[in-house]
């Protein structure tokens, strides 16, 4: 066990920004904490970095307290964070930035060179910071993030506000991570990520777990069923299909699956009708599904709810 | 975790970095104090004249009347237009720096063929070698024959006065590192606090005490090194030179240490990077036209004056004055003194009520 929180609280004056959540974190798992703007994820990582003090519950790392001081100095040494809209120094080239947090661990040894190979850094490792792309400054601080060769590695938001390429490049990294057997604790907003990253995905929602266990676990419990999507003038065809789940929207029909073979069925009937079929979509559940299913919300690109 | 000097250099390395690296601090902490003292001491320099002030003390009188020859010698000097003639009413010697003493007996001893002029300067400086060239045509004016009159010099105990450059060039100093140290802190801290550099090194054994103690590092080698490019610039162009002594090297380490705390505790009270830099104007453009930086304390209302005495650049400059060129310890070492306790006593404060964890 890595990380253990049990009945965490954290309030703020007259706000109560995470509510009585528990979790565990194993080892080598990539753990991810999904939720919208708001929703305490950022705010229980930074009390895991020993950066803010709980109101009350039991939080353990590496099998110290983070409310003991000897428990924070140790636990600082083990972990690495890249926290929330992270820029580092903008006047140092990557090299120079490496160095200078590697220093701050005491670790004069620490492989430079092996970390900018890493991140794929290796043309930029001379150049400063501020002239870096935006996905380059991100990969720049997870290899930051690692200058202690940390267990466990904290990235808060990784890949916000950056572009699908960048992003998917970043995904990339922390898989190679997730490989060499580190073990991570992600928060997102986004879906996809999760689903793409995650061993285990905690979904938050104004300071409370709502939902907890693996991507394929939550969507096969919440995430409905796969959605048959047939583009094109419907015609006579709608009326032989079952009623339950199926919707008109506008040029097009989503048809809810519930058994395996129903979509040659209802392929066989598109088949004997007249209907000009211009585009057939088969739509599995994502985590997307599984969020609006517990919180009837959806989350915007920026983590907004609506 | 023990305090480590490691950790402390690279801080203060990673400041010094960014600071050399960035034209826009760069132009603010050298070129511009440069720019204010060649102007300002070429205008007011040039205004103010070259004529040196010289004291008269005439003591050749008898019954309120001064004598014949005593008078004609005054005449003479004044005509020669080299030196500013003064009389000497008052036995203050603030800012005085010449006397010229015509003794008692003076005409008479010129009859019996020799009188003896004393001529009390404070060392910095002397007319000796004017004086005595226009004591020559004296000489010949009045007996044809050389050295009937003859100068002695003597140290005259006074700080004497220094030219309108020779004030400016500590005051710049003066101004170069409290802005440095107040806006130095303001920018370290709200632009790591934004941009979450300080989120990140609490995540990291780094200490605050350590973050502070580089900050002070490089506050002192930035303070070093414009004091040497102005002491250096001010000779060039100015020619102007100062009485090396270490306790200047003092004046200027306490200076940079009294500076940075205010910044510290403005960013701490004012949240973003602009509104502190704005409450760091306020601080420091009093500061600036009130301690003595391009005109005497002496010349404002006492009021002003006695506000003058709570601001730590006034110490500051008044410390390096005395330690550039009146070797004056007691007066720097004071000055030091004072600067030091603001200083620490701020950076206490301000390391207290600057919360290196969140809430």
């Amino acid at each position: 066990m890595v990380i253990r929180v049990e009945h965490l609280v954290k309030k703020y004056k007259d706000l109560t920004a995470v509510d009585d959540i528990s979790f565990k974190v194993k080892r080598k798992e990539v753990f991810a904490f999904l939720g919208p703007n708001g929703a305490g994820k950022t705010t229980t990582v930074e009390i895991l970095e020993c950066l803010r003090n709980p109101t009350s519950g039991l939080v353990e790392v590496l099998g110290y307290d983070v409310s003991d001081k000897k428990g924070q100095d140790e636990i600082k040494m083990r972990i690495g964070v890249l926290p929330q809209d992270f820029s580092t120094f903008d006047l140092l080239d990557c090299r120079e930035n490496l160095k200078y947090y590697a220093r701050m661990y005491g670790n004069d040894k620490c492989d430079i060179d092996g970390l900018i190979a890493l991140v794929s850094l290796e043309e930029k490792a001379k150049s400063r910071y501020k002239t870096l792309s935006g996905g380059l400054k991100r990969r720049l601080a997870i290899a930051i993030a690692l200058v202690n060769d940390p267990e466990v590695i904290f990235l808060d938001e990784p890949t916000s506000a950056l572009d699908p390429k960048a992003r998917r490049e970043i995904w990339t990294v922390i898989d190679g991570l997730r490989k060499k057997g580190k073990t991570i604790f992600l928060t997102t907003h986004y879906m996809e990520e999760a689903e793409a990253l995650a061993n285990n995905v905690c979904i938050l929602d104004r300071g409370e777990i709502v939902a907890e266990g693996t991507p394929s676990e939550l969507i096969s419990r919440y995430g409905g069923n796969t959605n048959l999507i047939l583009q094109g003038d419907p015609k006579d065809i709608i009326k032989d299909l079952p009623t339950a789940g199926v919707e008109r929207l506008e040029g097009k029909i989503k048809i809810s699956l519930k058994e395996e073979d129903s979509v040659r069925k209802i392929l066989g009937k598109v088949s004997r009708s007249s209907m000009e079929l211009e585009r057939l979509e088969i739509v599995k559940p994502s985590l997307e599904d599984v969020f609006l299913k517990l919180t009837g919300k959806r989350i915007s690109d920026e983590g907004a709810v609506h | 975790m023990k305090f480590s000097f490691s950790r402390t250099a690279m801080v203060a390395s990673g400041h010094i970095r960014g600071w050399y690296r960035n034209k826009t601090t760069i132009f603010w902490t050298l070129a511009f104090p440069i720019i204010m003292m060649v102007l300002f001491g070429g205008i007011f320099g040039f205004f103010q004249g070259s004529r040196t002030e010289v004291f008269i003390q005439n003591e050749d009188v008898s019954g309120g009347i001064p004598s014949n020859l005593s008078v004609r010698l005054v005449n003479l000097l004044e005509s020669s237009d080299l030196l500013d003639l003064k009389t000497m009413d008052s036995t203050d010697l603030t800012g005085i720096s010449h006397i010229l003493v015509i003794p008692n007996g003076f005409e008479d001893d010129v009859r019996r063929g020799g009188a003896v002029l004393t001529l009390k300067e404070t060392g910095r400086a002397s007319v000796g070698e004017t004086l005595i060239s226009i004591l020559d045509t004296m000489n010949i004016e009045v007996s044809g024959a050389p050295r009937l009159i003859t100068l002695r010099g003597e140290v005259l105990a006074s700080r004497g006065s220094l030219t309108f450059v020779e004030f400016l060039m500590p005051g710049i100093i003066g101004i170069t590192i409290m802005s440095g140290g107040v806006f130095g802190a303001i920018h370290t801290n709200t632009k790591y606090r934004a941009n979450h550099v300080l989120r990140k090194l609490a995540t990291t054994p780094l200490r605050k005490s350590e973050w502070i103690g580089g900050m002070m590092i490089y506050q002192l080698v930035l303070s070093v090194i414009a004091t040497v490019i102005i002491i250096s610039v001010a000779f060039v162009i100015f020619g102007l030179t100062l009485i090396p002594h270490p306790v200047a090297l003092l004046v200027l380490i306490s200076g940079a240490l009294a500076f940075p705390g205010i910044g510290m505790l403005l960013a701490k009270f004012v949240p973003d990077e602009e509104s502190a830099e704005a409450t760091g104007n306020v601080v420091t453009f009093p500061m600036m036209f009130l301690s003595g930086t391009f005109f005497p304390l002496a010349a404002m209302p006492p009021a002003l004056q006695m506000v003058a005495k709570i601001f730590p650049l006034t110490y500051l400059n008044e410390g390096l004055r005395a330690a550039f060129f009146f070797g004056d310890i007691r007066t720097a070492l004071f000055d030091a003194g004072i600067l030091l306790i603001f200083g620490v006593t701020l950076l206490v404060i301000g390391s207290l009520v600057t919360n290196w964890r969140e809430e």
